[in-house]
């Protein structure tokens, strides 16, 4: 597969975005989930543990740390992106040295409950408060009812934020925010868009690989500058005939997190059977935030964060998939059973009846490597691709 | 044409020889921890069987766990694709293949022939031939013995642990609890049908549905998975060879 | 008619009153198969066994109340099988009465085009209902945790269950030995509990096949129309005895859970294999109960319960350990 020359420049900035949390005033754990913008906003420096869980899948240290938080008595049937974060906060240590300590938790529901569990452990183990955003489920329609609820709680945060910072918010900052934000997004879908080309200049790895400063710096100049780059390279190769993987003869979807110990494997094995995984949802479910509205910056964040991916029903799961299936031109897909994420596993076999075209499940886990079994996993996708 | 079809499970080899649409021959033996040894060793005893040198046969291909081993294949092809096209080769009709393994198990719905869905079980031994294996043992009974017996039984016991580890201490203790061996074992066939269906669920059950691997041979299950399916299954004369047929047959085209 | 629900935040009430039958669906006892085909194995027992009953039992609907991940996807894969369901938005943080009222409202509405009926003097009628029955089970638990009625009312019509109640409380005796606190979400098996008995150990429980069913601080107002009955309903159930899929400020449920740990000699987590919330809160509950000087020990279940067995050799021995 051909890298993208921008996987370096996202390297830099990740360890520059890393580096920054240690000299920050005022942190917060967040969750990929929650309306960051407010943070940015107020100087808040936000750390994501599942960022940091992606990373460590990725640097195969999943069982290395989940063994620390195993040892005192975390199951390891918990989500794997918990087990280690909580696992490298008992280790004192990780592969980017630790993450900084909390000034105080924000967990957003809007992914799964778990969170809300995990975060609960780390504010007993650091003591510091916690705020929960509980969003509601939106199963078949967004009720005013529910969009009112989360908008209360935005603002309760702001006040929340306002006491441990002992500064105010300012409205044209996160006006600016909101902006830098929505401009990202745009960029960051463009960039998946490009996708659509036949033959694809960019597989869905180089999504997961490049998805770091749309999950992290949402809300910052850097995540807009990044895209930028990223767009330009991708449109060079549009113009040059350059395409990901050599020989395009399956355009293929991917459903749930990635296997992060395993992509260059995954990408590989694909590429070998002249398979190019075209689009993905996990990326996808960042394109959404672009429908934040200035004009109403809170009752649009409200909005804009409840109806996320994961947290809608799986009649709306599955048209969104089957949109993209169209859209990109898909002829399979293949589903990543992953034992770490009920909400994105559970419903995907009646997602499969409902979808246009065959798929395949394959079970894993996005961290930990246990979970992983190679010669079942190659044998499923053979037989899949055999099919098509 | 003539074609040569090498399935390498973990547990038994098999090779089938096909010449303009006929089975020549075939064999089926032990697998050695030497996947690619075993492969050598059945392709050469079947040609021995049927008559003919390595250089007649036109095209060789490999299927099962062991297939990437096989050095000298022409083609290698997955187990799932090679049963389908095994099992409609026999029996024209083929909706449904459930293949019953001895550490694994599938379901693959078929259309024409081709493969169209599958669901595959082999993270776990409870529904494979291993599970039968480990409570035939457990009752001190020979693998042979367990689906006639089976058949005799009056009641079914309810095993209810999904491990295979555990649900031979639950078969130990109706044992010593006075239950019937025929009662036990219809009850372990029960369990192994359950996880079947299970699966065949997933896919969706068309007609005919027909069972192949080395545990369709055993009248017990057979009977429990039609029992719960509510339709007949067809077992084709030799169900442990249809992974290898299937590959001589895709070996032929 | 039988409407299924799944959590004792159901406001079984308002169900009852609208002409239906609460019915609460624990898992099967037979082996699950049919569930296998809609949610993988790593789904808990509980939801999967229950998916297996919903799927083989006459039931009119389901009712849903957010409690956890799984349950919220089981939602929709019962409304996929064909059957009638609703997911009411209990919140996860506990504060927001206003918000939880209106899903009570939105509740009603969804009951009445079931075909049932909704009006104040109804709702008030099964509120007092369901009081009476509450007040006759903690009655009988003071005198002897009695988990077989427990689990029995819950699928049981509540005029019925009042007098199944009575009945348990004339004939109950007060139990004399070291007590144990059995915490986690469910434990349909009432030969479960009797292990503990048989080992010498008086019951004490923080279950919802136990008191987190019926152990309530009532609102302080009399409701006078249906809107103060709804908002009634709404303080009833977030001042219910706390459990793990909800947030609570100032970590009220560890709060709650070591002071009824108190006058208990040990402490068994009876959690069932990949119940997330509750595994999630078992480490650092059991430090601060080790901490407070108490045995602990977890048993994880899975359902249908293949062997009580190891259970029985598990709990004898701790029983000897606090010899």
């Amino acid at each position: 597969m051909r890298r993208l020359k921008i996987a370096e420049k996202m390297r830099n900035l990740m360890a520059g975005y890393y580096m920054l949390g240690h000299n920050a005033k005022v942190r917060a754990w967040v969750t990929s989930g929650a309306p960051v913008e407010i943070l940015y906003a107020m100087d808040v420096y936000p750390v994501y543990p599942e960022n940091h869980g992606a990373l460590i899948g990725a640097a195969k240290l999943g069982s290395h740390y989940s063994d620390f938080a195993e040892k005192r008595g975390f199951s390891r049937d918990l989500c794997s992106y918990a087990r280690c974060d909580i696992g490298c906060v008992f280790a004192g240590t990780s592969p980017v040295g630790g993450l900084p300590r909390p000034s105080f938790l924000f967990a957003c529901n809007n992914i799964c409950n778990t969170v809300v569990k995990w975060y609960e452990v780390l504010s007993r183990i650091f003591k510091v408060p916690l705020f929960v955003l509980d969003m509601p489920f939106i199963r078949k329609e967004l009720k005013d009812s529910h969009l009112r609820y989360v908008e209360d709680q935005l603002l309760d945060f702001i006040k929340f934020v306002e006491k441990i910072t002992g500064t105010q918010m300012d409205d044209s900052k996160l006006k600016e925010v909101g902006t830098k934000s929505v401009e990202a997004v745009k960029l960051y879908g463009d960039c998946l868009r490009m996708a659509k080309n036949k033959p694809s200049p960019m597989t869905c790895f180089d999504a997961f690989i490049n998805m770091a400063p749309i999950v992290c710096l949402r809300g910052t100049d850097y995540a807009v500058s990044f895209y930028k780059d990223m767009k330009e390279e991708l449109e060079d190769r549009v113009k040059n005939g350059i395409s990901a993987i050599e020989n395009e003869k399956f355009r293929l979807l991917w459903d749930n997190i990635p296997v992060w110990y395993r992509l260059r494997w995954f990408s590989e094995f694909f590429e070998s059977k002249n398979a190019c995984l075209v689009a993905d949802t996990y990326t996808n479910a960042w394109t959404g935030f672009s429908e934040i509205r200035s004009s109403d910056l809170i009752s649009s964040l409200a909005e804009v964060y409840t109806v996320s991916y994961l947290n809608i029903g799986i009649e709306r799961m599955a048209e969104i998939i089957n949109w993209l299936i169209e859209f990109y031109e898909v002829d399979g897909v293949v589903m990543h059973s992953n034992r770490s994420c009920k909400p994105y596993s559970f419903g995907q076999y009646e997602i499969q009846k409902k979808l246009s075209v065959p798929s395949v499940i394959i079970e894993a886990d996005m961290v930990d490597e246990r979970a992983f079994s190679e010669a079942q996993i190659a044998t499923r996708l053979e037989a899949f691709l055999e099919m098509l | 044409m003539i074609s040569a079809g090498i399935d390498i499970g973990s547990i038994t080899a098999k090779c089938v020889i096909l010449k303009n649409g006929k089975i020549l021959g075939y064999k089926i033996t032990k697998a050695k921890p030497d996947l690619e040894g075993t492969a050598k060793e059945i392709f050469e005893d079947t040609l021995r069987t049927v008559g003919l040198k390595r250089e007649e046969i036109e095209k060789i291909v490999a299927t099962g766990y062991g297939r990437n081993m096989v050095s000298f294949a022409d083609k290698k092809i997955t187990e799932i694709s090679c049963h389908a096209v095994g099992a409609s080769f026999l029996i024209p009709q083929t909706g449904t293949v459930i293949d019953i393994g001895g550490q694994d198990s599938k379901v693959i719905a078929v259309e024409n022939g081709k493969v169209i869905g599958f669901v595959m079980n082999d993270k776990c031994a409870a529904g494979t031939g291993r599970f039968v294996e480990v409570m035939a043992n457990a009752l001190g009974l020979k693998i042979e013995e367990v689906g006639v017996l089976a058949l005799k039984a009056t009641k079914k016991v309810q095993i209810s642990s999904t491990c295979t580890v555990f649900a031979e201490s639950e078969v130990i203790s109706y044992l010593s609890a006075g239950e019937k061996l025929e009662n036990i074992i219809a009850g372990v066939c029960d369990a192994i049908a359950s996880r079947i269906v299970s699966m065949a669920n997933r896919v969706g059950i068309r007609r005919e549905v027909v069972l192949t691997g080395g545990v369709a041979k055993n009248l017990g299950v057979r009977k429990a998975i039609e029992e719960k399916l509510g339709v007949g299954v067809l077992v084709p004369e030799e169900p442990q060879i249809v992974g290898a047929l299937g590959a001589a047959v895709l070996g032929s085209k | 008619m039988k409407v299924g629900y799944f959590c004792t935040f159901t406001p079984k009430e308002l169900i009852h009153s609208a002409g239906f039958l609460p019915f609460r669906v624990f898992a099967t006892r037979k082996p699950i198969s049919l569930a296998s085909a809609y949610i993988q194995s790593y789904a808990c027992s509980q939801a999967r066994g229950a998916l297996e009953v919903a799927m083989s039992d006459e039931f009119h609907g389901f009712v849903f109340t957010r409690s956890c991940d799984t349950l919220m996807r089981l939602t929709d894969i019962l409304e996929f099988l064909g059957k009638r369901v609703y997911n009411i938005e209990f919140p996860t943080k506990i504060g927001n009465v206003d918000y939880y009222v209106q899903e009570l409202r939105d509740f009603c509405k969804a009951l009445e085009s079931w075909g049932g009926e909704i009006s104040f003097e109804r709702v008030m009628e099964s509120l007092e209902l369901y009081r009476e029955l509450e007040e006759k089970l903690t009655k009988l638990f003071e005198i002897c945790a009695d988990y077989e009625t427990a689990i029995k009312v819950q699928q049981t019509e509540v005029r019925d269950a009042i007098k199944l109640v009575e009945k348990k409380i004339a004939e109950a005796k007060k139990e004399n030995a070291p007590k144990i606190l059995l915490t986690g979400s469910v434990c349909p098996y009432p030969e479960i509990y009797e292990i503990f008995r048989n080992a010498g150990f008086a019951i004490k429980d923080d279950l919802c096949t136990g008191r987190r069913f019926f152990e309530f601080r009532r609102p302080n107002f009399e409701p006078h129309d249906l809107n103060s009955a709804l908002r009634f309903l709404a303080e009833k159930y977030f001042a219910k005895a706390p459990c793990p899929t909800k947030h609570y400020s100032n970590d009220y449920r560890f709060e709650y859970l070591l002071k009824l740990a108190e006058d208990c000699a040990a402490v068994v987590f009876l959690l069932v294999k990949f119940c997330e919330p509750h595994f999630f809160d078992f480490p650092q509950l059991k430090e601060k109960l080790e901490e407070m000087g108490k045995k602990v020990a977890l048993i994880e279940l899975e359902f249908p319960v293949a062997s009580t067995e190891q259970i029985r050799t598990r709990v004898e021995a701790l029983r000897e350990v606090i010899e």
